[in-house]
């Protein structure tokens, strides 16, 4: 135990004191493997963060896995007169009723909505979304300001809206805690209140809002003609079983709505798109990339090191004179390489979270999509790392096999 | 029983040409705890490859090679690196320091190969084995700022500070001036005796031999017991056995 602890110790020791020797050499051969891991740290913190904005934005519009979405058609359901409104209520009250049944905990309404607001400078058409307070944690809804529905809300006469920054920079940028209202125009008109603003990519420059289902307010604006009855509900549900639960939810509300009518669940989230993951792709073009510029950074040291320790063939024998073994000079030439490369790697590493810090490059990157998480992605900082040790150990094999093939005499001589 | 103890030992190297070279052809000799032995020989002699092979270097061709009573002619050779490393230490004649390290960490570099104790004392053992070669005030200087005798001298403390019960030195004297070798060639065994080891010195200079209990002359291959005869011509045709000491003067 002893004796493996001080060759342990020993070989740390001894390779640590020809990077120190041979520090020149080191940092020159160790430039490249620094800039390979820079490079692949910011490749592969670019892959993470471009994965993290691709799931945002997927978990925004179509929910998290699994999120299965409902429409229903019935004979009136394309219509907007009183028979088709009367559908769509008959649909919602089965769905939730059947939300209910299957224990589903987050269901929510999703429907497109399209209403004009009074702006200062004139009425626009905004779009937005009819939703349930659930919607907020099935899409992860991030407020900048203010507050998201709650059930309280349904009662309110003057409805409640949650808008985007594009709409609150239209009507002046008010402070969300003051209570800010805009007059709905149409049939009845209605004035809505403001109270509160969703985070959402800074270059989503046109005004957009969620207002509640099921609201007294919305039950007047459905009403109206000009809007349409086509409604969409969500259920949020676990992955394994969650495509059976849809099925069920979807026969029940067919069975209980009569003939005539066709209720067919759909995945909305990423997960369920064709072709299984909807990411595979770029970590593909990602992982190639990566390892690409690896090889070449792995290539120069390898150089370096093959012409490096044949130039150290005398202080190789002359450690051999000494009393080192073929193995421990095997494994001191390695370790040198191991770990120069680790702290290569590390200062790479630390040169990738520099550039992926930065507020210019992660705003192109990220596209303007708030994303939560670790600033520098933690996989990175490993792959980074960790690939360093590895092109040490393949790139220090070499050299570690000619020092120990070294002639003993040859070598002192040299 | 000897220290060191060879018989009918052969080196041979095959040539470009596919032809052999026998460098050593069938050395018999007796290396004795304590004593102080010399080795003369013209350049190219076999003098260096004997010290070679008596220090674990190199392996012989054929013959017996017994270290301690141990074979050590056919050993492995992890177990050759173990011995060399625990009990024999060199000297070389270019003095062989590793550079960019300090006189102390060079005196080190052998405990770094040792086990227990003597590895997690290294650096005490070694100032203290600087001292004794007197060079304790240069134990943080680099090789390149010190003479060739102050060189040669942190390469005796290396070679010493293992305790080794061989020592083998290669021409220790050839890259000083007379003074300073008969400094070092003093030192050199005044340590020796102090640590009770063999010291197995190989020479071209007569004043250096004539310091040994025994000399022993390699000519061709074999070592002859008396000088070298004059013009080199075709060596002994029979392997010699020196049992007494042939001084050189």
């Amino acid at each position: 135990m002893n004796r493996l602890l001080t060759t342990v110790v020993g070989t740390f020791v001894e390779s640590w004191q020809e990077l120190r020797v041979h520090r020149g050499r080191v940092v020159l051969s160790l430039v490249g493997v620094t800039i390979a891991v820079a490079s692949l740290a910011v490749v592969v913190g670019f892959g993470s963060l471009a994965e993290r904005v691709t799931a945002a934005y997927s978990e925004q519009y179509g929910g998290r896995a699994a999120t299965w979405t409902f429409s229903g058609t019935s004979p009136a359901s394309s219509g907007t007169g009183p028979a088709a409104v009367a559908d769509a209520a008959a649909l919602d009250r089965e769905l939730r009723a059947g939300a209910e049944r299957y224990r589903v905990r987050y269901v929510t309404e999703a429907t497109y909505l399209q209403r004009d607001v009074q702006f200062p400078d004139g009425v626009a058409s905004v779009s937005g979304t009819t939703v349930d307070p659930a919607y907020a944690e099935m899409h992860r809804v991030r407020l900048g300001a203010g507050e998201w529905f709650t059930e309280a809300d349904r009662d309110r006469l003057a409805p409640a809206i949650v808008v985007n920054q594009a709409f609150l920079d239209r009507i002046g940028n008010p402070d969300i805690s003051t209570h800010p209202t805009v007059r709905l125009p149409g049939s009845p008109a209605v004035t809505a209140v403001v109270i509160g603003s969703v985070v959402t990519s800074e270059y989503d420059t046109e005004p957009t809002m969620f207002q509640l289902a099921n609201s007294v307010a919305t039950a007047n604006a459905t009403a109206s003609p000009d809007l349409g009855t086509q409604r969409a509900f969500e259920v949020w549900v676990p992955e394994a079983d969650g495509k059976a639960v849809a099925k069920r939810m979807a026969s029940d509300a067919e069975r209980a709505l009569g003939p005539g009518w066709t209720v067919e669940p759909s995945r909305s989230d990423a997960g369920g798109s064709v072709g299984g993951d909807p990411l595979g792709a770029l970590r593909w073009v990602i992982a190639g990339t990566a390892v690409l510029v690896l090889v070449l950074g792995g290539l120069g040291l390898l150089n370096v090191s093959l012409v490096s320790v044949r130039q150290r063939i005398r202080e190789i024998g002359i450690r051999r004179g000494v009393g080192a073994t073929a193995g421990r000079i095997f494994v001191a030439v390695l370790l040198e390489n191991v770990l120069g490369t680790l702290v290569a790697g590390g200062i790479g590493v630390m040169v990738g979270a520099a550039v992926l810090g930065n507020d210019t490059v992660r705003g192109l990157i990220t596209d303007g999509v708030e994303i939560g998480g670790a600033p520098f992605p933690v996989e990175a900082a490993l792959v980074g790392v960790g690939s360093a040790v590895l092109v040490g150990a393949l790139a220090g094999f070499l050299p570690a096999l000619v020092a120990v093939r070294v002639k003993v005499i040859d070598a002192i001589r040299y | 029983m000897s220290l060191v103890h060879v018989r009918g030992l052969r080196k041979s190297v095959p040539l470009p040409d596919g032809s052999t070279l026998e460098i050593l052809r069938g050395v018999d000799l007796d290396v004795e705890a304590d004593s102080r032995v010399a080795i003369v020989g013209r350049s190219g002699s076999g003098k260096s490859t004997l010290l070679n092979v008596l220090g674990l270097l190199d392996t012989p061709t054929d013959g017996l090679h017994e270290f301690d009573g141990r074979d050590v002619g056919r050993a492995g050779s992890v177990r050759r690196d173990g011995i060399r490393g625990a009990d024999v230490g060199f000297v070389f004649q270019q003095f062989n320091l590793l550079q960019g390290r300090t006189a102390v960490e060079n005196v080190e570099v052998p405990l770094l190969y040792a086990s227990g104790r003597a590895f997690w004392r290294r650096r005490r053992a070694a100032l203290e084995m600087l001292d004794r070669v007197g060079l304790a005030d240069k134990a943080d200087t680099q090789p390149h700022r010190l003479s060739g005798g102050e060189q040669q001298r942190v390469a005796i403390a290396r070679a010493l500070v293992r305790g080794p019960r061989l020592i083998l030195a290669d021409e220790p004297t050839g890259a000083l001036d007379v003074d300073t070798g008969r400094v070092v060639m003093e030192l050199l065994e005044t340590v020796a005796s102090e640590t009770g080891a063999a010291l197995v010195t190989i020479t071209h200079d007569p004043a250096v031999a004539a310091r040994a209990d025994v000399v022993h002359t390699i000519d061709h291959g074999v070592v002859v017991d008396g000088p070298v005869p004059d013009g080199g011509g075709a060596g002994p045709t029979e392997d010699v056995r020196v049992a007494g000491a042939g001084v050189v003067a």
